[in-house]
């Protein structure tokens, strides 16, 4: 009977691996994609792996994301999480994974402050203190007449914002307005339409994300008419209300480089494409590889938290450089990775779920 | 020495201490790390609080500032408030960043989030409205400000919120630290409590190893200054105990020893002293003894020359009035004359035997008359066994010769018949028999025994300093030294009690020969000494003064005498010899009568006054008249110093005062028959 017991405990299968993922809808396939592309090849060491998805949940806000912290980290089982979506909320959570010493991945936060936030927090992309000069060039290659820069009020666009003041007055590009918004500012999406058109910008620079510029393309788009507008990593590529026919041309900053030669990576948007019916942004790219990244790392040193961080500490520093879709990782710079923007252009897309305010 | 697998007092105690310091120490820094881990975070917390208060006080303050800036450029329109609009926020905004860094709780952390929300959207509203006024539009701007006003307080609510938040936290965190610090107290508490049970443990084991045996040790201690010398320390469980114990056993079979042989010296001392007091008194009375022989012997040389002349005419008044044709005188001569001859024979043997007595010994065993020493000794106690109704019987016959001292050997029998004496005095008895036989060939068994009590402990009476007489009666040396001396002659002595009663002292000596009697011709190249005259050699030269006998003539004899009493008797007893007597009161006298008349016999007193005494005489006529020296008879009370030491002369030559008749005229008698005719 005994025998029989451990016959029936050993046949049963091996409990998962658990990786918390918290991003947003777009980001969060990339993730799917991976843990079935690590499931399809036998797990890790024969380990399947779960993801641990609090699903589209407005991870946007900082608050909401330190309550999906919480939850994620009060699960031993959890070894690490991809998240989150932004800068303001990686940043508010890192505090909690890193005091639980927990691995976190954040596969789009740019902010400077995120290499502040501790031993345990990782990033797939490249500082603001890169994408500012990038976008100041940008902006200065478009020799406009009149510039003027809308920024998310938030540590990401904040930030981003005071980098980007400093990058065009370098370059001697004057800025007649520069404007702030807030995501949960429904009720004032006019004036800020109204304070544009005042200053007559030739050339927007949106330093925030899609959702909020959707709001105000129409009106944007009245109001001024032929407006280009160069808009950073956080504009995400798609955006729901776009017309060319209203809008001048919509650019922003890529942190992939979709169109580079890597069979993986364009069978990864191929399948994503196929699933989403849409092209894969950076965030799920992004999240692909560090769900990759993780499931070798643990591959690597076992399903242990402090292991798995000691083995991410060393990737492209005294250990190789990992190589993912979006290219090689290494962790070179305070745990972020080296800088390889590109400029992609904005097209419209299906309808996404509003961030929640 | 430390029995195998006996454990070490001093190992125990060691591993004690160790164990208190171990435990003592690990309570003490679990104690401090306790208290300093608690104390270190509750200041940590406390630190952070305040800053945390610090950067709220700021956010409160900036934002206010802002809200008052914004109000100021709707009144004025001034650019500088605008400036300072955003200055203002942006150091709330890095001010909040701040507290991206602290260590606060969830709920803290998530009231940060909304306070940092609450500002960037009071940000965004106060842009509008400045927006409007700057376009101009200062109603609506105005209008809006009481939306600005909301959001305001929409951020004083998110920062008091904050507070509220980090009070709970603190309010919280100050729960659990009382509660550390009760759980730190009740830890000390049982820690103490612990410790001071180790404490009792330890001293109750140190008691019960340590002062447990210490105490045994005492109390044996005491048991052996109580008198208890056989107390022992039992064994002990530890080797250094053990140890001390084995070395106070050790030392309490010393002092048991040490005691033993103490009391053992203190006897010997005792008895060492009580001997010395005896042979103190012994001693002295052997002085006193020495002093009275020397006493007695200078009395009886006194007595001698007055008992001569009182023996001597005695005899002649016996021989005159024996002869006498009157009855009377006859009847008389016997009632009177011949007792007064006898008692003064009687006195004379009684001053001879005293002088024999105290004579000095020579310490040499010679041939010794056995008979004759027998007699002496008898002589000289006689008196005392008559006195006490006591007999004295001798039967020892006169050829028998032993080995001897002759004095010792005497004062051997006197001190057998004095033990006798006292005997038989005290007890019963009434006879001391002293008889000899010959024993094999060369001993000589001389036995004396009595009839009286006999002795009480027969193996103890040559003991020193035994004795069954009072205190003062008796040295306990008297038998002892009668040992002493038959040892020195080579014989045995032994006590016994008789069987029918008395004692008996059997004494075993060396046989000797008779000694060769010299012949009575004169000596030849006889040697005269003396203690003021040096030794003279007799000289060869030939006769040149002396007057020659003629022939026919009857033979002359020259009486040198001091007392005149004497020098008649010895006139009167030659006047039947037919021998003409001349007389001379000294030595110069005869010298005199030497050099002028023949004389064929010199009798000469030894002590007279003069220059010249007896001796001189003899040395002046062996120097001066040689062929007269054989003819010489010293007649002396103290004859003992002409025999031993002063003059060596024959025997035949000597007489000793006083003398009898017949012993003066058979010396004379023989002396003259080998002169010349």
């Amino acid at each position: 009977m005994a025998f029989g017991l451990l016959a029936i405990l050993a046949c049963r299968d091996p409990e998962p691996y658990r990786i918390g993922v918290v991003l947003t809808a777009t980001g969060n396939p990339g993730a799917v994609l991976a843990t079935e592309f690590i499931n399809r090849n036998g797990g890790i060491g024969g380990v399947p792996l779960v993801l641990v998805n609090l699903g589209d949940s407005p991870t946007g806000s900082a608050p909401l994301a330190l309550d999906a912290a919480e939850r994620l980290v009060a699960d031993p089982r959890v070894l690490a999480v991809v998240g989150h979506s932004n800068s303001s909320a990686s940043l508010a959570a890192s505090q909690v994974y890193n005091s639980r010493h927990v691995v976190q991945i954040a596969p789009t936060s740019t902010t400077p402050l995120f290499n502040r936030a501790g031993p345990w927090s990782f990033r797939l992309v490249a500082s603001d203190e890169y994408q500012a000069p990038f976008i100041a060039a940008a902006v200065a290659a478009e020799h406009p007449d009149r510039v003027a820069v809308v920024y998310v009020n938030d540590v990401y666009g904040r930030s981003l914002n005071s980098l980007l003041a400093h990058e065009l007055e370098k370059s001697k590009i004057a800025v007649v307005a520069t404007l702030p918004y807030v995501e949960t500012e429904s009720a004032n999406q006019s004036d800020l339409v109204s304070s544009l058109a005042k200053y007559r910008p030739t050339l927007l620079v949106w330093l925030g994300r899609s959702a909020y510029f959707d709001d105000i393309t129409a009106p944007l788009g009245k109001a001024l008419p032929g407006l280009r507008v160069l808009a950073s990593d956080g504009f995400g590529g798609r955006t729901a209300r776009l017309d060319s026919s209203v809008l001048g041309e919509v650019r922003h900053v890529r942190l992939v480089d979709m169109n580079r030669a890597d069979t993986t990576l364009q069978r990864v948007r191929q399948l994503y494409r196929e699933r989403e019916k849409t092209e894969i942004n950076d965030e799920a790219a992004l999240s692909y590889d560090a769900v990759l990244l993780l499931a070798e790392a643990i591959r690597r040193v076992g399903p242990d938290r402090a292991r798995v961080r000691e083995w991410l500490s060393h990737v492209g520093r005294d250990a190789p450089a990992y190589n993912g879709i979006t290219g090689p990782i290494a962790f070179v710079n305070g745990g972020s990775r080296k800088a390889q923007y590109s400029w992609g252009i904005a097209h419209a897309a299906s309808p996404v779920p509003r961030r929640a305010p | 020495m430390r029995r195998e697998g006996t454990p070490s007092l001093r190992r125990t105690l060691r591993v004690s201490a160790i164990a208190v310091v171990v435990v003592a120490s690990a309570a003490t820094l679990m104690a401090l790390y306790l208290t300093q881990s608690a104390g270190a975070e509750i200041e940590t917390d406390r630190n952070a609080f305040v800053d945390e208060q610090r950067i709220a006080d700021h956010i409160v303050a900036l934002t206010y500032q802002q809200q008052l800036e914004a109000f100021r450029y709707l009144q004025d329109l001034k650019e500088e408030h605008r400036r300072a609009f955003d200055v203002r926020g942006d150091s709330a905004e890095a001010e909040m960043q701040l507290y991206l860094f602290q260590q606060l709780s969830p709920a803290a952390r998530l009231e940060v989030e909304r306070m940092k929300e609450a500002h960037q959207q009071f940000e965004v509203t106060a842009h509008r409205v400045l927006e409007l006024a700057e376009r101009g539009e200062r109603d609506e701007a105005q209008r809006r400000n009481a939306q600005l006003a909301g959001g305001a307080a929409v951020l004083d609510s998110s920062v008091t919120g904050f507070l509220l938040a980090r009070i709970a936290q603190r309010s919280a965190l100050q729960t659990r630290y009382a509660a550390l610090t009760a759980r730190v107290r009740v830890s000390l508490a049982l820690m103490g409590v612990a410790l001071l049970a180790l404490a009792g443990i330890l001293s109750r084991q140190l008691e019960r190893r340590v002062l447990a045996p210490l105490n045994q040790l005492i109390a044996v201690a005491k048991q052996i200054s109580g008198g208890d010398a056989n107390a022992r320390v039992p064994p002990q469980k530890y080797a250094e105990l053990e140890q001390v114990a084995l070395s106070f056993n050790d030392m309490a079979a010393s002092i048991h020893r040490a005691r033993e042989t103490t009391e053992t010296q203190n006897d010997e001392l005792r008895e060492s002293l009580d001997q010395l007091h005896r042979a103190q008194g012994e001693l002295v009375q052997r002085e006193k003894l020495s002093a009275m022989g020397q006493m007695l012997a200078g009395l009886a040389h006194e007595l001698n020359n007055p008992l001569a002349s009182v023996l001597g005419i005695a005899e002649l008044l016996r021989i005159e009035m024996k002869a006498s044709n009157d009855s009377a005188t006859r009847h008389l001569g016997a009632e009177l004359a011949e007792p007064l001859a006898r008692e003064a024979e009687r006195a004379r043997d009684l001053v001879r035997n005293l002088l024999s007595f105290s004579r000095k010994s020579s310490g040499m065993a010679e041939p010794v008359a056995l008979s004759a020493a027998v007699r002496i000794a008898m002589g000289l106690r006689a008196s005392a066994f008559t006195q006490a109704g006591k007999r004295l019987e001798m039967e020892v016959p006169p050829t028998l010769y032993v080995m001897a001292d002759v004095q010792k050997l005497e004062h051997i029998i006197i001190n057998v018949a004095n033990n006798s004496l006292d005997a038989m005095s005290a007890a019963s008895g009434t006879v001391l028999r002293i008889s000899a036989t010959q024993d094999g060939d060369d001993r000589v068994r001389l036995v004396l025994e009595d009839d009286g009590p006999g002795f009480a402990n027969p193996a103890a009476v040559f003991d020193a300093f035994y004795t069954t007489k009072p205190a003062d009666q008796g040295t306990g040396l008297g038998l002892t030294l009668v040992q002493q001396f038959v040892h020195e002659f080579g014989g045995e002595v032994s006590a016994e009690n008789r069987e029918g009663g008395g004692a008996r002292v059997v004494v075993r000596m060396r046989s000797a020969k008779p000694p060769v009697q010299p012949d009575l011709a004169p000596a030849v190249n006889p040697r005269i000494a003396s203690g003021s005259h040096p030794v003279i050699p007799r000289p060869q030269p030939p006769r040149t003064t002396a007057v020659p006998r003629a022939p026919g003539r009857r033979r002359r004899i020259l009486i040198v005498d001091d007392e005149a009493s004497l020098r008649e008797i010895q006139r009167r007893l030659l006047s039947q010899e037919n021998v003409d007597v001349l007389l001379a009161s000294n030595a110069e006298e005869a010298q005199q009568t030497l050099l002028t008349e023949p004389v064929d016999l010199v009798i000469s007193d030894l002590r007279m006054p003069g220059r010249t005494d007896g001796r001189g005489l003899m040395a002046w006529i062996d120097a001066t008249l040689p062929h007269l020296t054989p003819y010489t008879l010293v007649v002396s009370g103290d004859t003992h110093g002409a025999q031993n030491g002063d003059l060596e002369l024959p025997s035949t030559r000597v007489l000793s005062k006083p003398f009898t008749r017949d012993e003066y005229l058979s010396r004379v008698r023989a002396l003259l028959s080998t002169t010349r005719d």
